[in-house]
């Protein structure tokens, strides 16, 4: 297992990376935070520093520079940002001027934190700076990949925190990380029983989450080693879902464990965002190009196109998404950073629109439940006014196509989910089975809901003659949360939530906002969704995303009031 | 044993016919020998070979070949005396035991020899027939045939007072017999054959009849040119007679008779069979070879080329260019031909005739066909007629898309028109080059060599569209988070390999040569050893390497990427242009 952590480590990059996981190691370690790394302002060669006791020594101040990999000759002094010249900074001007008080008095030791090792011809570089700067109240020491490797094995990973059962499935999530539904099948087991793990206070619920973000860590710079962040993506989205859970917002009322948790719980959303953005960064620059995504899903057949393109539409949304709540929620972090925000939603938001354009598969969805895909991206793109035309535009081609297929028995969307099945569907031009296969539906609806919402009457229209001639066999319906979704809805742990049955797109479009929003003032439990009483309500898109439940009606009920207020 | 002690033992004990097949058949260096020996044994009276070879069966159980065997009756028939009646017996048997074989009808010819070699034998044949039409009325015309061998006047004479008589069917005999009679050197005789048609054609009903007149005054008429104007005429009243019933005698002339036909005659034909379509098989079989004929020759093209297009528009479901089989192959492979029928039924734009080129191209095999527009046959000026027929080319030819490409090129040669050419660049850019990188782009190259001047240039401009947007999927590089998964991939494979399976075994059912040969699976090596047995039981060893055999399938890119997309664009090409 330390061969693993410190392979990990080694791939960790600097910023982001190792100076985000060594603050969770210190506090596990029993060390106080109190420095953590930042951007902008200047750290003079400090990225994390800490107080407390460790290995029985006496309590220091641990002053950490921390450099990614193995520390070489070109690292250690050629450029100012050179880990010599960082040591000269803590010494000279650190621990003079910026250590704070309570702390002068006590000894210091400045730590290089390396993710490598220290290559052979730099040692004697370091040994001699050490032996020159070294005083009575400052130390120095080397904490390399296979000291690092170790801490984290026993604070984080011993038999004790987690045992071997799961340690193994974290092997065998690494081992088939070229195969991502196998890699993410053993990783959601780990997550699952770590998850489930009895705990007897917040402490543990503490190292629990902590040890799931190391374990989405490992798992995640493995990926990226090997050059498939797939499962590291997958894995990331739930065990986001599994930490919130986990975190027991709901139950817990005191505000200092609140705010541990919340720490705990941002540390793993850091992670999943971080993921999501280096897998998208592999997607953006290419989705203005004819094809180009559509092409490199190397696919044997359009299924695959099919299959891969919708799954990766949602994705963009949901990071999209995210973006957004983050610049609604955080906007006291100053103009320069919200206007960077918007300029990442902007970008998303394009890069969506081109997805689209260049890659036509995504106008024909061929499973129903694709309609969760579409859904997600449009309430993305609706963020901004301007892409109501551009979102009526995309949904009358789904709707165009769908129907057509359907008409004429090529591939029109269905509920079957199998792949095997969904490779020879339609398996037949019976009706029997054309009706079969389309005894229920969530993708009309919501275009239609949509084509409402946006006031697109042709298009409402469309879709009800087309339901009322072709599809009465057909049970359009949508989804609402009840009161066991607040259990459920992040684990997936059992069905939850209503169906709307028969929803009444037949009628006026007037008549069908009604019913559908009235609706959500019955099924109200949606407020009571932890996420949403949290106000980090994304997390319910990802949990519909991740577990395949049509997103609640809710989301919706401001361009409800808006479309009222126009009326 | 002797061969002759063989057949007369044989016969005695009822074994003739096992004899023969044994001595003459199986080992056929003895076949002249027992045939002069049958012929002298029947003419000793040691055995009568007419009466047992009357006997002969073609039923596959009795372990005879009936046509090896009935040869061998033919010629012994000309060596025996027999009572004409027991022979027109025999011969009557064995003619209809041949069933629907093309052989069918060689008895009747050494029955015609027989005759010839005394002048009574067909008197006798006659009497026979008049006293007993009912079992000899078939052998009417060969003795008719046999007597004017040996008595031209009488038996002309005699042919042509039978065409008047009362028995519809001796009637009808007699007329077709006059197209298998010499007439040469009786031009009173033929002018009064003639006028026997002539006047039989006034009220003749019978299809079979009216089939024998046609073809009897044209058989008069390629012995006497000056008919032709009464000949046209006759085979004119005839089908304005009865327009349907009469169709399928006017296709038996035109299919067997169409290299001799005068063009007036041909001209009549092809209007009455353009005006009163039919689409019965049998008809239209006769037309096909017809057509193929007169396309071959290069004669009546048009007027072949309209009447094929009239009779695949009567009722396009049920008749097909397959129903035309040999006009289809012949106009594949004349290039001129096939450029001409392209440019004319795309221009027409009627789905059934664009379909009808679809499978005329599939006639030809090996590499793809490069296809040339006719411009004589549409206004090269015309930007929205050139696009059209592009359009369509690549509607219908998209699944051979060097051909449809090629068609491209020649609209783009013959174009003199800058926004045209523009367009026609866009189309071989989407959807040729998208979706066939690899072969119409290689195509495009070698033709980029070899071209030059305005066809060079849009050909280069395409090829540098398509490079920068292979240059764009380049860049993108390899996304392994976005490939199918393990699991997916073994589900396609499977499901391929079904596909695969299945229409694999429709193949090998529907295919000739292996009911044919039989099937030997061999499991390892790359060459098989065989060892085959000859007739006295040695065994005679055999080596051969395995060949191996592949082929090569581009698939269209956007079949996987935007079926729905590509399917609906060839849609829009196949069927723009037509009226519901």
């Amino acid at each position: 297992m330390k061969l693993i952590i410190k392979q990990y480590l080694s791939y960790l990059r600097e910023r982001d990376e190792l100076d985000v996981i060594l603050p969770d190691l210190l506090s596990q370690m029993g060390l106080n935070v109190f420095t953590r790394p930042g951007r902008g302002s200047r750290q003079y060669g400090v990225d994390v520093g800490a107080v407390g006791e460790l290995e029985g020594e006496p309590e220091k101040v641990y002053l950490f520079t921390i450099k990614a990999g193995d520390l070489t000759r070109n690292d250690w002094d050629t450029t100012p940002q050179s880990v010599r010249q960082s040591l000269n900074e803590i010494v000279d001007v650190f621990i003079c001027n910026h250590l704070p008080a309570e702390y002068h008095n006590k000894e210091k030791e400045v730590c290089i934190c390396i993710g490598g090792d220290v290559e052979e011809n730099v040692n004697l570089n370091i040994q001699s700076y050490i032996s020159d700067n070294k005083k009575h109240d400052i130390t120095f020491s080397i904490w390399n990949g296979d000291k690092i490797a170790g801490l984290i094995q026993d604070y984080f990973l011993k038999e004790e925190l987690m045992p071997e059962k799961f340690r193994s499935n974290l092997r065998k999530s690494l081992s088939l990380i070229d195969e991502p539904e196998a890699a993410y099948k053993y990783f959601a087991m780990l997550i699952e029983s770590l998850s489930a793990t009895k705990i007897r206070n917040n402490k543990e619920r503490i190292t629990i989450l902590r040890q799931i973000n190391v374990c989405l860590w490992i798992l995640f710079s493995w990926a990226r080693e090997e050059g498939n962040i797939e499962a590291a993506y997958l894995s990331s989205e739930l065990t986001l879902l599994h930490a919130w859970e986990k975190c027991n917002f709901n139950n817990i009322k005191q505000r200092k464990l609140q705010e541990q948790n919340k720490t705990a719980f941002l540390g793993i959303y850091s992670t999943y965002l971080q993921i999501s953005n280096t897998f998208h960064n592999e997607i953006i620059p290419h989705a203005s190009k004819l094809h180009a995504i559509s092409s490199a899903v190397n696919a044997s057949c359009s299924l695959d196109v099919n299959l891969k393109l919708f799954d990766l539409l949602s994705r963009l949304a949901t990071e999209g998404i995210w973006i957004y709540w983050h610049l609604d929620n955080c906007s006291e972090d100053g103009i320069d950073n919200n206007s960077n925000l918007a300029q990442e939603i902007n970008l998303r938001m394009e890069a969506i629109k081109n997805l689209i354009n260049n890659n036509q598969i995504l106008l024909q969805p061929i499973k129903d439940d694709q309609a969760i895909d579409i859904w997600i991206a449009i309430y993305f793109l609706a963020l901004e006014e301007k892409n109501y035309p551009y979102i009526k535009e995309w949904l009358a081609e789904v709707y165009f196509r769908s129907s057509i297929s359907y008409q004429m028995h090529g591939k029109y969307p269905c509920i079957l989910s199998s792949y095997s099945e969904l490779l020879s569907h339609p398996i037949s031009k019976d009706e029997e089975y054309r009706k079969d296969v389309t005894s229920g539906s969530i993708l009309y609806p919501i275009i239609s809901l949509w084509a409402a919402l946006l006031d697109d009457k042709e298009m409402y229209d469309a879709i009800s003659e087309f339901k009322i001639n072709h599809l009465q066999h057909c049970n359009f319906q949508l989804w609402y949360p009840d009161e066991i979704s607040e259990e459920n809805i992040y684990t997936n742990s059992t069905e939850h939530g209503s169906a709307l049955s028969n929803v009444c797109v037949e009628r006026s479009k007037e008549e069908y906002l009604e019913q559908v929003f009235g609706e959500c003032d019955n099924s109200f439990y949606f407020n009571e969704l932890s996420a949403v009483s949290k106000d980090i309500w994304p997390l319910i898109i990802v949990a519909c995303r991740h577990y395949r439940l049509p997103p609640p009606i809710h989301l919706l009920k401001g361009y409800y009031q808006d479309y009222q207020q126009e009326d | 044993m002797g061969i002759r002690d063989i057949l007369r033992e044989s016969y005695n004990s009822s074994s003739l016919l096992k004899a023969i097949y044994d001595t003459a058949v199986i080992n056929s260096e003895n076949r002249n020998i027992v045939i002069s020996e049958l012929v002298r044994l029947h003419n000793e009276n040691c055995i009568d070979i007419v009466n047992e070879f009357k006997l002969l069966s073609n039923e596959p159980s009795v372990g005879m070949d009936f046509f090896f065997m009935r040869q061998i009756f033919e010629e012994v028939l000309i060596g025996i005396e027999a009572p004409i009646s027991e022979v027109m017996d025999c011969v009557i048997s064995l003619y209809r035991e041949a069933g629907n074989d093309f052989a069918a009808g060689s008895v009747i010819d050494a029955y015609i020899s027989f005759c010839t070699i005394d002048s009574n034998r067909p008197i006798v044949a006659l009497n026979e027939i008049f006293n007993n039409p009912k079992p000899f009325l078939i052998l009417l015309t060969p003795t008719l045939i046999a007597g004017s061998k040996i008595d031209k006047d009488t038996y002309l004479s005699k042919t042509v007072e039978l065409c008047n008589y009362d028995h519809q069917e001796f009637k009808g005999k007699a007329i077709f017999a006059i197209s298998k009679i010499n007439w040469t050197g009786n031009p009173e005789l033929l002018e009064s054959a003639l006028s026997e048609l002539e006047k039989s054609s006034e009220n003749e009903t019978e299809e079979k009849v009216v089939a024998s007149i046609m073809k009897s005054s044209f058989s008069l008429y390629k012995q006497d040119n000056s008919m032709e104007k009464r000949v046209n005429n006759l085979v004119e009243k005839l089908i304005k007679n009865d327009k349907e019933k009469n169709y399928y005698a006017a296709s038996e002339l035109f299919c067997n008779e169409i290299e001799e036909l005068p063009n007036s005659l041909v001209n009549i034909l092809i209007d009455y069979f353009a005006q009163y379509k039919q689409s019965c098989s049998h008809s239209l079989r006769n037309l096909d070879y017809g057509i193929s004929r007169l396309l071959k020759k290069g004669i009546h093209n048009d007027k072949a080329l309209n009447l094929l297009q009239d009779l695949l528009l009567v009722s396009p479901r049920e008749t097909t260019i397959n129903e035309f089989g040999i006009t289809a192959r012949v106009i594949c492979d004349d290039r001129n031909l096939h450029s001409k029928v392209l440019t004319r039924w795309f221009l027409n734009g009627n789905p059934y005739l664009c379909k009808a080129i679809q499978s005329i191209s599939s006639f030809h095999h090996g590499e793809e066909k490069l296809i040339e527009i006719d411009p004589a046959e549409l206004d090269i000026t015309d930007s929205s007629s050139v696009i059209f027929i592009a359009r369509k080319s690549i509607g219908y030819l998209f699944q051979t898309p060097i051909s449809a490409t090629s068609a491209l090129i020649s609209l783009i040669r013959n174009s003199s028109n800058s926004k045209t050419k523009e367009m026609l660049k866009d189309l071989l850019f989407d959807p040729m080059l998208i979706n066939y990188p690899g072969k119409v782009k290689e195509y495009l190259m070698k033709l980029s060599d070899i071209e030059v001047g305005e066809v060079k240039k849009v050909v280069d401009q395409a090829l540098v569209k398509i490079e920068q947007y292979l240059e764009d999927l380049r860049t993108v590089g390899k996304l392994n988070a976005l490939h199918p998964s393990k699991a997916q991939q073994e589900g396609y494979y499977r499901h391929f390999a079904q596909l695969m399976g299945k229409s694999l075994k429709e193949a090998e059912r529907k295919s000739v040569f292996l009911h044919l040969v039989s099937k030997n699976v061999i499991l390892y090596g790359r060459k098989w050893i065989n060892y085959c047995y000859n007739s006295e039981g040695e065994a005679c060893r055999s080596e051969a390497p395995l060949l191996e055999h592949t082929s090569e399938v581009e698939f269209a890119r956007l079949e996987i990427l935007d079926p729905f997309g590509i399917n609906a664009m060839l849609r829009q090409f196949r069927y723009e242009g037509v009226s519901t």
